[in-house]
């Protein structure tokens, strides 16, 4: 390998302290402050976080798709196993090497279908397009293999479907549309940013089905970014939770919703009503006080503290707490889990 | 008055926007956002209305405060026939009954002061006679909703999404109405404030007396916040119960499909889920019959015929089907 960079041979990405800033006028925003974890091969990775998180601003690290100015990539690394097998960072390779890796190796689909599909083309153009650019493949083969994607993500009459521009297609049509588009290539690894935050909840049910059954067939990765947790408890098979630019909590998603360690997390899951604990259990929300802090002005220390209810002063306000191991495979960010999982134990 | 009687009623509510085309701009056609909706709130009651987008649910809220005027039907407030009211006898009326919008951004103009903003309804209603008064109802109505009164000369620019919701419930709650429209209020926020909005909703409806539509997509705060549930698809209702009723017994396909494709935030609950197939029809040009009944897997050639009726299942819970034989 050149670098000699190296990674465990199940592990398809592994971001390692990831660091990117947004250098504004205000100061400099660290949207991402050392993040790291990993996605294995077929497995299915999802970053939770609510608003300024960082979860996009990782996920778009990844595609180095960050406009700069004014952010930057200021530190860290995104080791990514290519499909030739060869291991590279790919916050140090070039726009023409990351070219080859964007929709061949690592496709991305977003929120908003209707904003990231091109409205004066076809559907058919815009799929074939990615087609021929990353397989060199001729217009008509395109055109034939865009048919059999859209065909793939259950769209009906897909050859007439070719020559529909995406106003002539609902959300959830174009969100299928994207997704053809995304894995016409093959991807190892599909990032997945909000996809049915803008969708209806049948329609939502329709596309996690459709991403599932994929998954199956191709059996690529999926890094899903969400701030739904009933999306992550039915899609994920490892959770990584981030507040104010950093991880706070990783774990394998069953221990994740059983037995959360992270305050946040914790607090996380009790702000949600549960439709299947409906009725019998009408007592209050447990409401997470304060707001999401500006991430020009981070509270010191644990950048959770002034909303926790375990903060100790001089304790949690003092030093950024390490992302420690808790020896069954999991990580908290959190100087006292010890103690609040022996409490409530 | 007496206990459980009706603050707001409305009968057979329509709403069809026209669509004009050609040269001429002739009507070629309408939008039926709302077709024929009935319901009654009694006070002190919440009742939610549940919908995906295009369902009319929205629509509804807007035109039994009369922010939109009905194409038919009638609203009654207190028995009181308000749908042809002409403004000025609409007024008092427009006092008692308020609305909460989603976007806490867009629906707080970025001029004004958050004291200015929550003042407006008071000048415009003539409830504060002196600029003192109405600072002091301001301070109050802050304090009400978990703000503080020194955030009087800010702008809204200076809040976060959850605050600015806050300012909005005191603007609604500034005139002291007795029903509110809540059109979507936690759905623009982050899910760790979403909590805070719902809660604050909760108390001071119990702390006023508040009789309110809670509007909103996330099923499962509905649930939580709504006494009734009445559930919405193209511009129908297609079943309205007690909430703990309609979420525990569904009797309505779509009710039960749209329950079991919320996604339950624990990995280790697995239930049966129903994916409905396509996507919601267009309002233009409706399913004849029920029109549900394009994406309803028990769906029979009969369905295409008649317009189910809404009608009583079981005591207060109704449902638009003709089939009694499911669920």
């Amino acid at each position: 390998m050149p670098e000699g960079v190296r990674m465990d041979e199940k592990r398809l990405l592994e971001v390692r302290d990831l660091k990117v800033h947004f250098f504004t006028d205000d100061g400099v925003v660290k949207a991402v402050d050392g993040v790291s974890f990993h996605v294995d091969k077929g497995e299915t990775l999802a970053v939770v976080g609510e608003s300024g998180s960082g979860k996009s601003v990782t996920a778009l690290s990844i595609m180095r798709l960050i406009p700069t100015p004014p952010g930057r990539i200021v530190g860290g690394e995104i080791l990514f196993r290519g499909k030739d097998g060869e291991v590279r960072d790919l916050a140090r390779l070039s726009e023409a090497e990351m070219r080859r890796i964007r929709g061949n190796d690592i496709a991305m689909i977003f929120q908003e279908p209707m904003t990231s599909l091109n409205p004066v083309y076809t559907v058919g153009d815009q799929i074939a397009e990615a087609i021929m650019l990353h397989q060199g493949k001729s217009r008509k083969e395109a055109m034939e293999l865009a048919a059999h994607m859209l065909d793939l993500v259950g769209i009906p009459e897909p050859k007439k479907r070719l020559a529909n521009y995406p106003h002539q297609m609902s959300g959830g049509m174009r969100q299928r549309v994207m997704i053809a588009m995304a894995l016409s290539c093959n991807p190892s690894l599909l990032i997945a940013d909000e996809p049915t935050t803008a969708l209806d909840v049948t329609i939502q049910a329709q596309i996690l089905e459709l991403m599932k059954k994929l998954q199956e067939e191709i059996g690529m990765s999926i890094l899903f970014i969400t701030h739904n947790l009933g999306v992550v408890a039915e899609m994920a098979d490892r959770v990584v939770v981030m507040y104010a630019g950093r991880a706070v909590e990783e774990a394998d998603v069953v221990p994740l919703f059983k037995d959360p360690l992270h305050p946040y997390t914790r607090g996380l899951l009790h702000s949600v009503p549960r439709l299947d604990l409906a009725a019998e259990h009408k007592e209050r929300l447990e409401a997470i006080p304060g707001n999401v802090p500006n991430p020009l002005y981070l509270p010191s220390g644990c950048a959770f503290h002034p909303r926790c209810k375990h903060y100790v002063e001089g304790l949690c306000d003092r030093e950024v707490p390490p992302l420690e191991g808790t020896g069954d495979g999991r990580q908290v960010r959190c100087v006292r889990w010890r103690e609040i999982r022996e409490v409530r134990a | 008055m007496r206990e459980n009687h009706v603050l707001l009623e409305i009968q057979d509510l329509k709403k069809h926007f026209p669509i004009r085309g050609g040269i001429l701009s002739r009507v070629v056609g309408s939008v039926k956002a709302v077709d024929g909706v009935s319901f009654a709130i009694k006070k002190g009651e919440v009742l939610g209305l549940v919908g995906e987008s295009g369902s009319g649910k929205t629509t509804v809220g807007r035109t039994l405060l009369r922010l939109i005027e009905p194409t038919g039907g009638r609203i009654l407030f207190e028995g009181r026939d308000i749908t042809d009211l002409p403004k000025d006898k609409l007024r008092p009326y427009r006092r008692r009954m308020q609305i909460i919008f989603q976007d806490p951004f867009s629906s707080l103009n970025p001029r004004m002061t958050v004291g200015d903003i929550i003042a407006e309804p008071l000048i415009i209603h003539g409830l504060g006679k002196t600029p003192q008064e109405r600072t002091e109802r301001v301070a109050e109505l802050l304090k009400l909703v978990g703000l503080s009164p020194d955030h009087m000369r800010r702008y809204p620019h200076e809040f976060s999404g959850g605050q600015r919701q806050r300012i909005g419930i005191a603007r609604a709650l500034a005139v002291a109405p007795e029903f509110i429209v809540a059109d979507e209020p936690v759905s623009a926020l982050d899910v760790s404030i979403q909590a805070q909005v719902v809660n604050l909703l909760q108390d001071l409806k119990e702390e006023l007396g508040l009789t309110l539509l809670f509007i909103a997509h996330d099923l499962a705060v509905v649930e939580y916040i709504s006494d009734r549930v009445a559930v919405m698809y193209l511009g129908k209702v297609m079943e309205i119960a007690s909430s703990r009723e309609l979420y525990r017994n569904p009797k309505h396909p779509y009710t039960e499909a749209l329950l079991s494709a919320v996604p339950i935030p624990d990995p280790t609950v697995k239930r049966e889920r129903i994916v409905l197939q396509g996507d919601i029809p267009s309002p233009i040009n409706p399913p004849s019959g029920c029109v549900f009944r394009t994406r309803c897997r028990y769906a029979l050639p009969e369905c295409a015929q008649v317009v189910p009726e809404l009608k009583e299942v079981s005591p207060g819970h109704y449902k638009a089907c003709i089939r009694d034989d499911i669920l």
